[in-house]
């Protein structure tokens, strides 16, 4: 009786055992538990305390070492070997021009499914989406699922991971990305987009593609690497800021970077920026620095690979830019509001934020990528309606594009062909500027003048600029390899205050990179 | 004076329950709201007969924001997590609070071990092993990636529960012929209800919050409430009202268990009041 009672319930008894049989301490004895391990089984050592860490990393390498021999071990079917071929077989015939578009719309039919990963945060996105193209791909007989990620590096992470597993090509899970920048650096040097598509497509026709058209370079460059036709504009970004002109009168609105200077010491207090490295403040910092280069606003030099110039050279380029952004901290929003009294300037963490502020009240000039987000902020209720667009800085408004990808291991690769062409579609690109307010990625001289009229009707406000004055003063954006370098230049000369001499942390960031 | 001090701290502890969600329920009713207006100048019900499309709370009923099916989602996986969760830990935090045997550090080692890996790590290491397993992008994968970060909290919280459990209580029924059955249902459960029910919430709540292991587990197509907020949220500040109104939605599943649990242990309560019968 006291023998069974009361730490030989059956319950913890049986767990108990449980655990220690798994362990490879499995030697040990436990009161009232006898242990089912045959005598001599080559784990069975007594782990003394110290020991016990070592155990532990054995087991869990062990258990390690199993899952994957398991996964290694696993023979090809016949049918995956089938599957594998056949998705090679289409992309081959596909790229080398061996297979016309009939075939495609047939075979994304049969594929049955598209799914598309963009970012989720914007409802007019989403409601665009399901509303306009998800019927169109029904009609094709294709069942469009939207997945709507918190950022696109995490499609990105998805695609890594599944390939991370082996799953090579058609086997993965995300069809196709709206992307730009580091992301698509991503995978492009994991080598994982599909292949030179853009061109093959119909619609195709609406952009300048060919390398030695000159207008292509900014359909076949993203931020600096070359797309190699393995992605298609859909957004076209130039930066516009706005002003509440209820608070700052439309004539005082900076038109370039002393003016900005000039109204920061002013009215002190009354500006910031965001901080890199989000996409917009590295933007901010970005057309600081060519702006204010020391050949005057020149986008020349910048538009080199960065680890071709020398540190001296990357250093003359970049001082002024940084000179003047450390010389306006005093005067920014928490800046301490004057000459060399060093408060603490305070760096909204995204658009949204800088935004917000702006909403607020409490700052009078923020920007955006999207010339018609003035527009959609005010129909939104997000600003008031006494936003307008302005030009700055002058000649130096950066434009970009961002792309749909078609990552290398797309489950669906016919249908992801189909819907990048849907969506590259003129009827496409006018419902998405007319109700959401998204700018046209196609470049205008290739549309018919009835087609750019209507582009015009349906063009939402742009409040305040005129198509002229963002023709006028766009400029394309520098090569990508400067943004990490820009990026931590701000953080230690900037944010972090440092007091090393510039020329000296260049090369040593350099020399880092 | 005690009493009227009592009053006054029972107001104030009203008042900052309630604030938080006042002013969230405000920005979800909100068109345009800018500082420095106590109240927002435009009203959601003010703005939405011209709005071209769905705004606020519009927005979130519409079957195109998927806000419904991610809410049912979040409570459905909470759910599940927490039984599965309370299965796996209660036997062990029973051993680890009653026993005392070798490998025993290891054990609580490896059972708290998910809360001191950072969230992306365990994230990016589960995410592989699910699509090895095949249940990446599967409610089912996400389910089970979702027990792992709630482990360490239920073990955490059940040990403590079971080491103020008297086994001496559940020796004297034995004597008196009590089956194991009999002492879980009459003796166990009645005594350690309150505990377990906090622990449960904990699994609860901890499972209807996380966003990086969800998405990349989930491969963003298992979608729930609070992946929503983040997309929207992602690093800016802006509390507009859809995601003044997500954030509400967020915290529904949350106080719905927590007022069924109260409402359990109080008729448990009562039938404890009775001898219990072995």
């Amino acid at each position: 009786m006291r023998d069974e009672f009361p730490h030989s319930l059956p319950g913890p008894g049986r767990m108990v055992g449980g655990v220690t049989d798994s362990l490879p301490g499995g030697g040990a004895t436990l009161r009232g538990v006898t242990h089912h391990r045959p005598p001599g089984h080559r784990l069975r050592v007594r782990p003394s305390d110290h020991a016990r860490p070592r155990l532990v990393a054995a087991l869990v390498a062990l258990l390690a070492c199993a899952s994957l021999a398991q996964v290694q071990a696993a023979p090809p079917l016949r049918a995956d070997l089938q599957h594998d071929l056949d998705a090679l077989a289409f992309r081959e015939a596909w790229l080398g021009g061996d297979l016309d578009w009939p075939a495609v719309v047939a075979r994304a039919r049969d594929e049955g499914a598209v799914r598309w990963y963009h970012w989720g945060g914007s409802e007019e996105l989403n409601l665009w989406i399901e509303a306009e193209v998800a019927p169109s791909l029904n009609a094709a007989g294709v069942r469009l699922e939207s997945v709507r990620v918190p950022a696109t590096r995490d499609a990105v992470d998805v695609v890594l991971a599944d390939a991370a597993a082996g799953r090579g090509l058609g086997r993965g899970s995300v069809d196709l990305i709206w992307i730009n920048g580091d992301n698509f650096r991503t995978l492009a040097q994991a080598d994982l987009l599909f292949g030179p598509f853009a061109d093959l497509i119909p619609n195709a026709r609406w952009f300048a593609l060919a390398e030695e058209d000159p207008a292509a370079a900014i359909n076949r460059y993203d931020l600096g690497t070359p797309t190699l036709l393995r992605s298609i504009p859909w957004f076209a970004g130039q930066y516009v800021c706005y002003v509440d002109t209820a608070r700052l009168p439309l004539a005082r609105a900076p038109r370039d970077h002393a003016a900005l200077a000039a109204l920061a010491r002013e009215r002190p207090g009354r500006f910031t920026y965001v901080r890199p490295p989000d996409y917009i403040g590295t933007a901010f910092v970005q057309q600081a620095v060519v702006a204010l280069g020391p050949a005057g606003p020149r986008l020349e030099p910048f538009l080199d690979d960065v680890a071709l110039l020398s540190a001296a050279e990357v250093t003359r380029l970049l001082e002024p830019g940084f000179a003047y952004l450390r010389e306006l901290e005093p005067f920014l929003l928490g800046g301490g509001g004057s000459e060399g009294e060093r408060g603490v300037p305070v760096y909204p963490a995204s658009a949204a934020a800088w935004e917000r502020l702006l909403a607020s009240g409490e700052i009078d000039l923020a920007c955006e990528d999207n010339v018609f987000h003035a527009h959609s902020g005010v129909e939104r209720g997000r600003l008031p309606e006494s936003v307008r667009t302005i030009v700055f800085p002058e000649r130096a408004m950066r434009v970009n594009k961002s792309f749909l990808a078609i990552p290398a291991n797309a489950p669906h690769p016919a249908a992801a062909l189909l819907l990048a062409d849907e969506l590259s579609s003129v009827e496409s690109h006018l419902s998405k500027l007319a109700l959401i307010g998204f700018p046209i990625a196609l470049d205008l001289p290739r549309l018919s003048p009835e087609q750019r009229a209507a582009a015009l009707e349906v063009s939402p406000d742009l409040r305040g600029l005129s198509y002229d004055d963002l023709a006028e003063h766009a400029v394309p954006d520098m090569h990508a390899s400067w943004v990490p370098l820009i990026d931590r230049l701000w953080e230690r000369w900037i944010a972090q205050g440092s007091g090393e001499p510039f020329a000296d942390l260049v090369a040593r960031l350099l020399d880092g990179s | 004076m005690s009493d009227r001090c009592a009053r006054w701290w029972r107001g104030v502890w009203a008042l900052s329950a309630t604030l938080p969600f006042a002013a969230l329920i405000v920005a979800s009713l909100a068109f345009r709201w800018n500082w420095p207006d106590l109240l927002p100048s435009v009203w959601w019900w003010q703005a939405r007969a011209t709005a071209r499309m769905p705004i606020g709370w519009d927005y979130l009923v519409a079957p195109a924001s998927r806000a419904l099916p991610a809410l049912a989602t979040s409570a459905g996986l909470a759910t599940a997590v927490t039984l599965i969760g309370l299965a796996v830990a209660w036997p062990a935090a029973r051993v680890l609070a009653h026993e005392r045997f070798r490998g025993r550090g290891a054990v609580e080692l490896l059972l708290l071990a998910p809360l001191l890996v950072p969230e992306l790590a365990l994230a990016l290491g589960l995410a592989v092993t699910a699509v090895h397993l095949g249940v990446a992008g599967s409610p089912w994968g996400v389910l089970a990636a979702h027990v792992v970060p709630t482990l360490p909290y239920l073990v955490r919280t059940l040990s403590a529960v079971e080491q103020g459990f008297d086994r001496d209580l559940a020796d004297a029924a034995r004597v008196h012929g009590a089956g194991s059955w009999a002492v879980f249902w009459h003796l166990r459960l009645p005594l350690l209800a309150p505990g377990v029910a906090a622990a449960a919430l904990f699994a609860f709540l901890v499972s209807t919050h996380l966003v990086v292991l969800t998405v990349l587990v989930g491969q963003g197509r298992v979608e729930t409430t609070a992946v929503q907020l983040f997309a929207r949220l992602g690093g800016g500040a802006a509390l507009d009202p859809i995601s003044a109104a997500l954030a509400l939605l967020l915290t529904v599943p949350g106080v719905l268990l927590l007022a069924l649990l109260d409402g359990l242990l109080r008729r448990r309560v009562d039938l404890r009041g009775a001898t219990p019968r072995v």
